[in-house]
């Protein structure tokens, strides 16, 4: 035998073993590649450190140094970045590998249990299948000999052909079930090629393409029933005019009729109802009787559903029975004498049917019932005329006797005037007399004939179905009774019914209408069911999908074998990605199955003995249907069919246990509770006849008033007799005590239970209070009502009691499922927070759960705990806003202190700008003066000048940022407290706003000369203005008083004032060449002198020689620097030496 | 033949230049440019790997003369002190593992960056000595003038001295 291949044996358990292997090792590669760039690294650190580049040979050493740590960086980088990349894929492998291997595993395992039973089974099976192809062998030997000795017609041959036909046909049954491949015993090779194959299309990888498939075949099984409830609903929606969901009410109140129609058919017959104008009731009534009718003469009417309910419903509304008994029973006593006429005659209902429901109109005019008027069809059904000829006829033949009565009077062979009368009460009698007068005589008939072709009939078809209504006249009779006692009982149609309504095939038919119903009712047009089955249906999609990755996995599995270890662990990935979905689809459906049987078992309780046998009974003959209905199916049907067995079996295990806990429970119970009802009524009777004795005897002592000693005798006789009465009763009044102790017991409920036990001891008490003969009435009374009242705050308190343990209850489940709901949080703090906040929550809604309750009760004992309540809500919603109020504060502190040190940052940058510009300006001067070594420096200050001052401007960008933030958090946070739906779509909202304003705001940050028209804030044409720390803003009129300068006009004088060349200008004395404070006046000076003194000034500068410019090579930098000086102008040209 | 060649190498230095004061800027300006040691050759001589070193050890030499006559630029200093740095964070962060070196590298390179934004494409050496040519007043050759003096006029210039 060959060896058996197990799924181990091509797959490892743990299909990631290998790759987080090889990971880990490439990690440690790479870790070893670091370790040795750090080794790199440290060797050209010491080789720089030791390099004084006073040499070429140092310098090239310095700059080798310096490509080979640039270039192990870049290789350090490429290598960090892998390896963090390698880590979190490992980490990603392992979390998934765990639930992936588990889940494969489990699989796995599930596939070598079915392997094996296959083996198993085909074991079995073959050997039975060996045996009986030998026989069948044989028997074919048998046959042809016996064929050639005794012919092929022989009774043995033809006996013995069809026990060959059947043994082929079975063992081609066998053939078709398990594929022919399998049928040689042991054939693992052939086994496997199937298995194999089943493994390219992944199921038998899976293990659960069984389930998937049941899935689609009950989904889309329960998808159509929803669909074609729907267009029912629809169609009935059109034809009654009612909306969807009173329509929808109405199609579901008509699926609980309790048949073996199909939903869609019950439906039908529904909307055959609405077309004849029925509504409401009288709807429901018309389809439960005409499907009563659909049912019981079902298999002999043709036609849809809404056909017969249409037909039926206009014979009962053409012939006014509707009218006069209602629709429903109409329909039954139309259907009921269809139902006889078809059983007690030839005639079959459907052509009966036809024919009344052509003829209803004129037949009904003419006065003949719907019984006659079917008596009529089943007759001329039975002499083989079509219902079309024979209704055509009748209804040509009666209105023309209408017409023409005088004729028709002789024809008949009476008077005019009795044929008159004869016609108006009963017509179907004056139609009998006419045939028969017209058969009676070849004159008669030659007469009919002549009239009725006077009214276009043919005289041939008229002499034959007159012929046939006048020949048989009796037979006529017959069905007239049989149809009006039918018609009249209204019953046959029932008992039909109930006999067709209950065979096997309809109680296998109701159990899918019940399946169908379940459907529908689960749905309930709120789109449950969509909801369920989306998921399903999502979870199929990602079993597809994942199908499609599992072959394509599969063929790179194959690739492994040549070496593509890449390939393998890509396809190893993909395989794993087909599976959230397919498990959550799969979840989704057999929590749905045990969720439905669990409340199917939950309602079965409930059932009555008779109906939970039914149940049960029904349950189990779908099961043995389905099992039959497995051998014929094959594929996805075959394990449709199989998912149903197994919900079925699983719904029957269910009932059974319900049943036999219901059982030995009542057992128990009726025994004991049978005992004492039986012994209570014993003693009862006994204390009645007790009763009377005392009776008598007070009788006898009252009526015995003259001898003394007969009246002591009775005396003591009556007093032993009370004694025994007394002790009856006491017996009596146990027996109610103890039946009434069981009755507690059986109370489930905990609280019920103890006000049970709690009544029972009162009533006891107030029964001793009233039997005490010592105690006055009127103490009695008190003590009653103390009890009563003591009884009634009983049960108060357990009532409160209890409400509090189910508010202790839900507190408790609420903050379980809080603790369980940690996954989905990004860190622990996340979660904390969370859970303080919901707890928080919780403990509210609790402690104000139990103030209602307590308010609602209104008893003063509970005035302080509610008191406390209030207070405890009141500071939990203080600490609420006590946070809240923390929290803005908190916000406030924050971005004030991170303000303050980017202030202090902006500060110091300030700082190092205003020495960095002294220092400019004092090389400046050393480089005015000549000193041009002071140029580079220079250069180098207003670079970093220039650095300094775009650091200052990206601080600033930042604090204006970080201050955004803040604006925004404590909108936020000020949303949040305000109780906003939806905090952070309010904040973007303000923000938004508030940036919107802040746009259309002028800003003085860069200095403004002038700020332009009028605005509208105040009567002076005052707006909104953005100002910035230590500004300084201008009043129109002090601007009035420098003659609206501007600021650099402003400056340059302020500078000149400053460096006192104003004053000097002003005090200098021309004629005696000295300072001279009225030196203006001395010399007469104008503004226009000092001007031109200035120019002359400049272009004495411009005049002055400019100092030669400076050339430096660079040669290791491969730079040339030309540097040239005109007058203060210093330019510097720097360019590459070589290209 | 043989035996010439062999000969011709005891006296290498004679056939090459050995000092800047001798060798033309002309060839100084190429050997930049071109990296052609083989310029240094006053004669044709057969090339071995041995000569190549020694011809290469030739303009080191010279190069130190020319460190230790002129001296390197301040710029050059500064720049070449900003790569060891630089290379020397590097090295910090390759054994530290410490990501803020990447960042302070980076800050290194970008001012190093902006130091050399208004670097130009070469110029010629006849313009520059045109130039020079006409500070002076008198006409400078390429061909003619050496090293030594090329950088001798080029730093009088700078000094100011020049008349």
């Amino acid at each position: 035998m060959a060896k058996q291949v197990k799924n181990t044996d091509i797959f490892e358990a743990n299909l990631f073993k290998k790759t987080q292997e090889d990971v880990k090792a490439l990690i440690t590669e790479i870790d070893n590649l670091e370790g040795k760039l750090v080794l790199v690294a440290k060797q050209q650190k010491e080789i720089l450190s030791q390099q004084d580049n006073k040499t070429i040979q140092s310098i090239q050493r310095t700059k080798i140094a310096v490509d080979k740590l640039n270039e192990a960086e870049k290789l350090t980088n490429n290598i960090r970045n892998q390896k963090i990349k390698l880590e979190q894929n490992l980490k990603q492998a392992r979390k998934v590998a765990i639930s992936e291997n588990e889940q494969l595993k489990l699989l796995l395992a599930e596939q070598n249990k079915i392997n094996k039973q296959l083996a198993r089974e085909k074991l079995g099976l073959v050997g039975a299948y060996e045996k009986e192809s030998k026989r069948l062998i044989l028997l074919r030997k048998q046959y042809k000999d016996l064929a050639l000795a005794e012919g092929e017609t022989s009774v043995k041959a033809k006996q013995l052909l069809t026990d060959i036909t059947a043994l082929d046909s079975k063992l081609k049954q066998v053939d078709a079930t398990v594929g022919q491949s399998q049928r040689n015993v042991g054939n693992y090779g052939s086994a496997w090629s199937r298995v194999g194959n089943t493994l390219k299309t992944g199921l038998g990888i899976l293990g659960i393409g069984s389930a998937i498939a049941v899935i689609g075949r009950v989904l889309f099984g329960a998808v159509k029933t929803i669909r074609e409830f729907d267009e029912s609903v629809a169609d009935l929606q059109k034809v009654t005019g009612l909306a969807k969901k009173d329509a929808r009410e109405l199609a579901e109140e008509i699926t609980k009729i309790d048949t073996r129609t199909s939903v869609k058919s019950l439906l039908e017959l529904a909307t055959a109802g609405g077309r004849l104008g029925l509504t409401g009731r009288q709807l429901i009534e018309f389809t439960k009787s005409t499907d009563k009718a659909f049912v019981a003469l079902g298999d002999s009417l043709d036609g849809t559903a809404e056909e017969i309910g249409l037909s039926l419903g206009k014979i009962a509304a053409n012939f006014g029975a509707e009218q006069e008994f209602g629709i429903g029973l109409a329909i039954e006593k139309v259907g009921s004498s269809l139902n006889d006429l078809g059983a007690k005659s030839k005639a079959s209902e459907d052509a009966i049917l036809d024919f009344t429901t052509r003829l209803s109109g004129v037949a009904s005019q003419s006065g003949i019932t719907i019984a006659e008027t079917n008596a009529l069809g089943a007759l001329f059904d039975e002499a083989g005329i079509s219902a079309e000829i024979s209704s055509s006829l009748i209804g040509k033949l009666l209105p023309a006797i209408g017409k023409n009565v005088k004729k028709f009077a002789k024809v008949a062979g009476v008077d005019v005037k009795s044929f008159s009368k004869l016609l108006a009460d009963k017509p179907f009698e004056a139609l009998q007399l006419v045939s028969k007068g017209a058969q009676s005589s070849k004159k008669g008939l030659e007469g009919l004939n002549k009239t009725l072709e006077g009214f276009g009939i043919k005289g041939g078809r008229a002499a034959s179905v007159v012929g046939i209504l006048a020949g048989k006249q009796e037979r006529l009779n017959e069905l007239v009774e049989i149809s009006n006692e039918a018609y009249e009982k209204a019953t046959s149609l029932s008992d039909e019914f109930a006999v067709k309504n209950e065979t096997l095939n309809a109680r296998i038919e109701k159990l899918g209408n019940n399946w169908d119903k379940f459907i529908i009712s689960v749905e309930s047009g709120e789109g449950v069911l969509s909801d369920i089955f989306n998921g399903a249906i999502g979870g199929v999609n990602d079993f597809l999908v994942g199908l499609t990755k599992v072959d394509q996995a599969l063929k790179k599995v194959t690739q492994r074998a040549i070496g593509g270890r890449e390939a393998y662990l890509k396809a190893v990935e993909e395989f794993g990605l087909g599976f959230d979905g397919i498990a959550s689809g799969l979840g989704k459906a057999d929590k749905f199955i045990e969720k439905k049987t669990d409340e199917i078992a939950k309602a079965f309780i409930d059932k009555d003995e008779k109906t939970q046998r039914t149940i049960t009974n029904n349950l189990l003959k779908r099961i043995k249907s389905d099992n039959k209905l497995l051998e014929s199916t094959s594929g996805l049907e075959q394990l449709a069919v199989e998912k149903r067995i197994n919900a079925n079996l699983l719904l029957l295990s269910k009932l059974k246990t319900v049943r036999i806990a219901q059982k030995e429970g009542a057992d128990e119970e009726i025994e004991s509770l049978g005992k004492l009802t039986k012994q209570r009524a014993r003693y009862l009777g006994i204390i009645e006849k007790q009763a009377s004795v005392v009776s008598d005897l007070q009788e006898k002592i009252q009526r015995a008033s003259i001898d003394e000693e007969q009246i002591l005798t009775l005396s003591l006789q009556l007093d032993v007799e009370k004694e025994e009465l007394a002790r009856l009763n006491r017996i009596v009044s146990s027996t109610i005590e103890e039946i009434n102790k069981i009755e507690i017991d059986l109370t489930e409920d905990q609280t019920q239970k103890r006000i049970l036990l709690e009544e029972e001891k009162s009533r006891k008490l107030i029964e001793q209070i009233r039997t005490n003969s010592r105690a006055e009435t009127k103490v009695k009374e008190e003590l009653i009502q103390k009890e009563q009242e003591r009884l009634t705050q009983f049960i108060l308190n357990e009532n409160i009691n209890e409400v509090k343990g189910e508010i202790d209850q839900a507190k408790k489940l609420a903050e379980a499922e809080i603790s369980q709901r940690k996954s989905g949080f990004k860190s622990q703090k996340e979660f904390d927070e969370f859970k303080a906040e919901q707890t928080l929550a919780i403990k509210r809604n609790s402690l104000q759960a139990e103030l209602d309750v307590l308010e609602f009760y209104g008893r003063e004992e509970d005035a302080v705990r509610r008191e406390q309540l209030k207070g405890e809500i009141a500071e939990l919603y203080e600490f609420e806003k006590e946070k809240e109020r923390i929290m803005i504060d908190f916000l406030e502190v924050v971005a004030e202190l991170v303000d303050k040190e980017f202030e202090k940052r902006i500060e110091n940058i300030g700082k190092q700008i205003d020495k960095t510009t002294a220092r400019i300006d004092q090389l400046r001067e050393k480089a005015n003066e000549g000193q041009l070594a002071s140029q580079e420096s220079l250069a180098f200050e207003q670079k970093r000048e220039a650095e300094l001052e775009k650091q200052r401007a990206r601080e600033q960008k930042r604090q204006q940022k970080v201050q955004a933030l803040f604006t925004v958090l404590s909108t936020f946070q000020a949303n949040v407290n305000s109780g906003a739906s939806n905090p952070l779509a309010k904040t973007f909202a303000d923000v938004a706003v508030l940036k919107s304003l802040a746009g259309t705001l002028g800003s003085a940050y860069d200095g403004v000369d002038d700020t332009g028209d009028r605005g509208k804030v105040d009567s002076k044409g005052g707006k909104l203005w953005v100002l910035h720390p230590n500004e300084q803003v201008w009043s129109k009129k002090d601007r009035n008083d420098v003659g609206f300068r501007d600021r650099n006009e402003i400056k340059d004088i302020v500078k000149m004032y400053d460096n006192g060349m104003l004053d000097n200008l002003s005090k200098m004395d021309n004629s005696s060449n000295f300072i001279n404070p009225s030196a203006f006046v001395v010399n007469g000076l104008d503004n226009n002198i000092v001007v031109n003194k200035l120019d002359q000034l400049n272009r004495t500068l411009k005049q002055m020689e400019i100092p030669k410019g400076m050339v430096d090579i660079d040669e290791v930098r491969k730079l040339i620097t030309l540097t040239t000086k005109k007058g203060n102008q210093i330019t510097k040209e720097r360019s590459k030496l070589h290209s | 033949m043989e035996l010439f060649w062999k000969r011709s190498i005891k006296n290498l230095s004679l056939k090459c230049y050995t000092s800047i004061d001798d060798l033309p800027i002309k060839t100084w300006f190429e050997i930049h440019k071109t990296a052609n040691f083989l310029l240094l050759l006053r004669e044709p001589v057969k090339i071995t790997n041995d000569i190549y070193d020694e011809i290469l050890g030739f303009w080191e030499e010279m190069y130190n003369q020319y460190i230790n006559k002129f001296g390197l630029s301040d710029e050059f200093i500064v720049d070449l002190r900003s790569q060891m740095r630089v290379a020397e964070m590097r090295a910090d962060y390759i054994i530290t593992g410490q990501r803020h070196f990447l960042t302070l590298i980076k800050i290194e390179e970008e001012k190093e960056r902006l130091h050399n934004l208004d670097v130009k494409e070469p110029q010629d050496l006849e313009i520059i000595l045109a130039k020079i040519s006409k500070y002076y007043g008198f006409k400078l050759s390429s061909k003619e003038l050496t090293v030594t003096e090329y950088y001798s006029y080029l730093h009088s210039i700078g000094n100011g001295k020049a008349s």
